[in-house]
């Protein structure tokens, strides 16, 4: 088309463009001055309005993190996972084995990801020191976290260094054979040793961060782990676990031992100029089918009817911060925003403590089984999960509208494929820029 | 807010004035929304009064509801994702849209008359040819322009605006924009490309899918 020089083209364009200047009217001067007068009392009547929207948004905000300290869960899932690890086998990792033996503390770098149904990622520092004593420094959607773990006490702190907030929760019922893990041999690595002693399959050589490294895999019905050793000097160079249940992976690398810990690093005493809220207590206890029900009728009123895809915290962290962020995006009424927040509030206490109940029954109980992905709260022809509980001799099956039956196991329903769903919350939000 | 597309923001803050506007707006304070409106409330009647036309009291009816809009959702403004005018413009973008889309007999008389012209038309477009006689003049024109100005970015419009209505130099978009005059000159070339391209494919387009803007 441009047969012509750029300046006569933009020559012509200027002609045309400023036809539409032609006959454009001159400011009204009068009327705009009657128009600053209604458009402030406007602007200040929606100031008003905005600044209690601003509070209840803060508050929301604050939910949030607190859903994402559910992602806290994932390394006490770890650790469980590490506790159920079965199998003896010779031992293959002296060398490994004497180093952790040895030391007083470790430090590493960790990534979690669960791929399924949003792949969403967890990353940070961890440092573990011996008497159940442990700090992570994580980031889950770019909000920093920090918890401290005391397990030989029993209690746990989550801090957001944005917000200035702490989270302070007790954690009962833990299971005998994780606290004596932790306390009783004051041995916070008690399990690696346990899974270096089993030795398991060997994976061959290869480098990793420039160290030759010899493999090991041991694994059980829910996960596997791998630890990758310096083929010289026994130390580990990387350690990975998989949940393929959960699509879950964590990663810890970058793996130091360390002779002396700043004691300081798992003080629980609150930091100055942080505001504390308390959490009710987290059960370790497996749960229950009334913990279950309560768990599923709680996320399902959050994401407005589906129930969980997996009952898994770092997809509860997100579907929470993404309800809390589509609430902040909308237009809703003060009043509904208010409802809909006292909404958010309750599922997520409920959620975040009932949850490590559920993950408690699901590493333990290996007749566990959970398939309510797609299926709606209240659809009570659906099984969507059953276990045996021990000692019992029928199993318990869960429907989609929450009721239990007992059955045998030659009547166990058939296990299901998933039908697919949306995992952000599904409650029709209207958005400012509808 | 207000269902515009935010231009990316490339560059610093235009001013601290406009960024202490910003802030205060945020906090809901009243001489904030006052120092708003004493700098852009003229501007923003140049900019709807442009692109609807010479009907003097439609444009008091727009300029009113963008305000009202804007004062609604000033507390919310977002300094990350534009300068206020442009949030303010998109605002008068909006309004005026919504107008011309009540006015679908116009932009049609508009499209026949440039189809009446032939390869008159396509010709001086091209730079084949002068403008035909009267093209420059005629209403329709105008319309056609409007249309055009409606469809592109907010950011080619109030480039396109400021440089060929306003005369305003490189220099001078640059600090209006935050940006320097080398690419105020570059995002220039590419919002003529753009309009041009609009332009033809507004003109030319076919009676029934007409329904824009």
């Amino acid at each position: 088309m441009n047969h012509d020089s750029p300046d006569n083209e933009e020559k012509r364009l200027r002609e045309i463009i400023i036809t539409a200047d032609r006959n454009a009217s001159q400011p009204d001067r009068p009327f705009l001055a009657g128009l600053k007068t209604r458009s402030t009392r406007r602007f200040v009547e929606a100031a008003a309005s905005n600044s209690k929207r601003s509070r209840i948004m803060a508050k929301l905000k604050r939910i949030a993190p607190r859903a994402a300290a559910a992602s806290v869960l994932l390394a006490i899932g770890v650790a469980v996972v590490l506790l159920t690890t079965g199998g003896e086998n010779g031992g293959l990792l002296g060398k490994t084995r004497d180093l952790i033996e040895n030391a007083k503390a470790m430090k590493m770098k960790i990534n979690g990801t669960v791929e399924k149904p949003v792949k969403t990622t967890v990353h940070g520092h961890m440092v573990m020191a011996t008497g159940g004593r442990m700090r992570q420094e994580m980031s889950l959607h770019g909000q920093k976290m920090v918890m401290i773990f005391d397990l030989g006490k029993g209690e746990m702190m989550s801090l957001v260094p944005d917000q200035k907030i702490a989270f302070a929760v007790q954690l009962k019922h833990m299971p005998k054979a994780l606290r004596d893990s932790m306390t009783l041999r004051g041995d916070q690595f008690a399990e690696i040793k346990r899974v270096l002693r089993k030795g398991g399959k060997e994976l061959g050589t290869k480098t990793i961060d420039g160290v030759k490294a010899k493999g090991y895999r041991t694994a059980n019905d829910s996960m596997t782990m791998e630890i990758w050793v310096d083929a010289e000097t026994g130390m580990p160079v990387r350690m990975q676990t998989e949940m393929p249940q959960m699509g879950m992976k964590v990663m810890m690398s970058d793996i130091e031992i360390v002779e002396k810990v700043d004691p300081a690093l798992f003080s629980l005493k609150v930091p100055k100029g942080y505001t504390v809220q308390k959490q009710p207590a987290i059960s370790m206890k497996p749960a229950g089918v009334k913990e279950l029900a309560e768990l599923l009728a709680a996320w399902a009123e959050l994401t407005g009817g589906p129930l969980p895809d997996a009952l898994d915290p770092v997809l509860f962290a997100t579907a929470a911060q993404e309800y809390a962020k589509k609430l902040g995006d909308s237009d809703l009424p003060l009043e509904e925003l208010k409802k809909r927040g006292a909404v958010l509030q309750r599922a997520s206490q409920t959620v975040s403590a009932r949850l490590v109940g559920a993950i408690m029954l699901r590493q333990t109980n290996q007749t566990f089984h959970y398939q309510g992905k797609g299926v709606k709260l209240g659809d009570k022809a659906t099984p969507v999960l059953w276990y045996k509980p021990k000692g019992k001799k029928k199993y318990l099956v869960m429907y989609g509208d929450l009721h239990v039956e007992r059955v045998a196991k030659k009547d166990l329903p058939p296990k299901r494929k998933s039908a697919p769903t949306k995992s952000a919350p599904e409650r029709a939000i209207r958005t400012r820029d509808a | 807010m207000e269902g515009h597309r935010w231009p990316s923001r490339k560059g610093p803050v235009v001013d601290e004035a406009t960024d202490k506007i910003a802030e205060g707006l945020r906090q809901g304070r009243r001489d904030a929304w006052s120092s708003l409106y004493d700098l852009y409330a003229e501007r923003a009647w140049r900019e709807a009064a442009r692109l609807l036309g010479g009907d003097r009291q439609e444009t008091a009816d727009v300029v009113q509801e963008v305000f009202m809009a804007a004062a609604e959702s000033a507390g919310r403004f977002d300094a990350t994702r534009g300068t206020l005018w442009n949030w303010l413009a998109g605002i008068v973008r909006n309004k005026v849209a919504v107008r011309f889309r009540r006015n679908a007999t116009r932009i049609s008389a508009a499209r026949r008359w440039w189809d009446r012209m032939n390869d008159m038309s396509g010709q001086w477009l091209a730079g084949r040819r002068d403008a035909p006689d009267g093209a420059l003049e005629a209403e329709e024109m105008a319309t056609l322009v409007r249309c055009t100005l409606l469809e592109i970015s907010d950011e080619h419009r109030i480039l396109l605006v400021g440089k060929y209505i306003e005369d305003l130099s490189a220099a001078e978009l640059a600090s209006r924009c935050g940006s320097t005059a080398g690419a105020i000159r570059a995002r220039l070339l590419r919002a003529r490309q753009a309009f041009r391209k609009a332009f033809e494919a507004r003109a030319d387009e076919p009676e029934p899918a007409r329904s824009k803007p």
